[in-house]
């Protein structure tokens, strides 16, 4: 089972912004990806609605390339290291295709500054720049990548847990890590999982969970709630849900969400509001 | 799923020296401030659906302390009695006292675990502190809160080479200091800046690690535009 949806914040709809959250999945028979990217919101990210697009894009292509070999005889934190090489490297490659195709214009850049048209001069990658979160459910693996401010959780047995326990409390306030960042992948985090032990995953966005601004109120008011609506196929009151919160209820912001549940979770442990 | 729902927080946080020599005009300038801060920050937010303000204000003579003893107040539930001057000036008690609220809620602060606007930190005072804080200023620096903070020195009547260190060592490179050289400007000169940052913060976007001080420099323009009509100060 999973859920993704993105919906625009009430602040870039009344400011005239696009989206800059993207979410993504992919379902066969082997396995299920989800992502969900945040573009940043600074004059300077002005392609960041592209850069989650193609953060999303990436953490696909990446994942859906992972095989049976990927962990044969290795150790995770090599098989850790593979991932964030390889995704770094293929949501760069995208981004270059598309300032080959697509170079900055005039228009674009005109509201900047001097010092932010330098910046950007030096690193046209910076336009793009984002958050990226994949969660993959393959066999016995739940594999996780991360960078940014967004959340990554697990669930088990009706709890929600952080699937990283060394996090980031540089992030604060509005700072993120960025994929366009010259040291994205010593910030990357990697979680090789056993599905086993969990009942799957939750990703979002910062602007779905800022409003809660706590852990546990993030759990109790909307991971717990939110599974039990994706394990009873009540999918579209959820959509709903996130379209009012990115609107009208939230702080303003884009927001993604993005569940990955085991096809055999208990029902009963995930079905009553918390 | 939306009943515990919160606008994003932006904390003022005030750290005021009230030593004997704020006594008299300087404090009842720093009183009537506070006082119309709180009014207006009242109506911002009612105008504002991004952000909740929250107000903390510490004072500092012989000994530290919380107002009200709040460690913060929703700006609207703020109480305001007026602050009294007397005793040393201890700032680094202040800074003992700032450096138990810049931590997440989960580590015993006051700042949110998720999301949060960087706070805006205003430190006012009007001579050089009796004791050295540098190892608490030290220790402040490295909380990341603390950091990303827009930070503002106000100096208030004095020449005083030291203490000016001592106040651009507290904004570093994220803020700026004010001399005020009249007393009876000190009003006008708290509320541009609280006023005009409070504005700027609470319509931020987000930005990688790198880009913090543009952030902060954008409201400092701001705020050097908005301070060009009071005639008698310097940066």
């Amino acid at each position: 089972m999973f859920f993704t949806k993105t919906a625009i914040g009430g602040h870039h709809i009344k400011s005239g912004i696009v989206c800059q959250d993207y979410s993504a999945s992919y379902h066969d028979a082997e396995r299920t990806i989800v992502t969900s990217c945040d573009g940043h919101g600074g004059a300077v990210y002005l392609r960041s609605d592209r850069g989650a697009k193609f953060a999303s894009y990436a953490a696909i292509n990446v994942l859906r390339n992972v095989n049976r070999r990927t962990f044969y005889r290795r150790r995770t934190e090599d098989v850790a290291n593979q991932l964030r090489v390889q995704l770094l490297c293929e949501w760069n490659a995208l981004v270059e295709r598309d300032l080959a195709a697509r170079p900055l214009r005039k228009g674009e850049v005109k509201h900047l500054s001097d010092e932010q048209l330098f910046s950007l001069r030096m690193e046209p990658v910076k336009a793009y720049g984002t958050t990226v979160a994949a969660a993959m459910l393959y066999g016995s693996k739940l594999v996780i990548l991360s960078l940014g401010d967004g959340g990554c959780f697990l669930f088990r047995r009706g709890r929600m847990i952080p699937a990283f326990e060394e996090e980031d409390d540089e992030q604060v306030a509005n700072l993120t890590n960025s994929l366009c960042q010259s040291d994205a992948a010593e910030h990357m985090h990697v979680g090789i999982f056993d599905a086993d032990r969990f009942d799957g995953a939750l990703l979002c966005t910062d602007g779905v969970i800022n409003p809660y601004q706590t852990l546990d109120n993030f759990e109790r008011s909307l991971a717990i709630p939110a599974a039990g609506k994706v394990i009873e196929h009540r999918e579209r009151k959820l959509s709903d849900f996130i379209v009012r919160l990115g609107g009208e209820i939230g702080v303003g912001d884009d927001v993604t969400l993005s569940i990955l549940l085991k096809d055999d979770v208990n029902r009963r442990t995930y079905s009553k509001e918390v | 799923m939306n009943d515990r729902i919160s606008k994003q927080k932006l904390n003022l946080m005030l750290l005021v020296d009230t030593s004997t020599s704020m006594r008299g005009k300087r404090i009842g300038q720093v009183n009537s401030a506070i006082r119309d801060v709180q009014k207006y920050l009242t109506e911002l937010e009612g105008e504002n659906s991004n952000v909740d303000f929250y107000l903390t204000v510490i004072t500092f003579s012989t000994t530290a302390s919380l107002l009200n003893g709040d460690r913060e107040k929703k700006i609207d539930d703020f109480r305001f009695d007026d602050i009294k001057a007397g005793g040393w000036s201890n700032l680094h008690l202040a800074y003992e006292t700032l450096e138990t609220l810049l931590k997440k809620e989960k580590y015993g602060g006051i700042m949110p675990d998720f999301g949060g606007v960087a706070p805006i930190l205003l430190l006012l005072t009007d001579g050089h502190p009796t004791e050295k804080a540098t190892e608490q200023l030290d220790r402040l620096k490295e909380l990341p809160w603390f950091r990303v903070a827009l930070k503002y020195g106000i100096a208030i009547e004095l020449d005083d080479e030291r203490t000016l260190r001592c106040l651009n060592d507290f904004v570093s490179d994220n803020g700026d200091v004010v001399e005020c050289y009249d007393s009876g400007m000190l009003e006008k000169i708290i509320k541009i800046i609280v006023l005009t940052a409070s504005k700027v913060k609470s319509s931020h976007s987000s930005v990688h690690a790198g880009e913090v001080q543009k952030t902060g420099e954008i409201v400092q323009q701001e705020v050097q535009s908005a301070l060009s009509d009071v005639d008698d100060w310097e940066w």
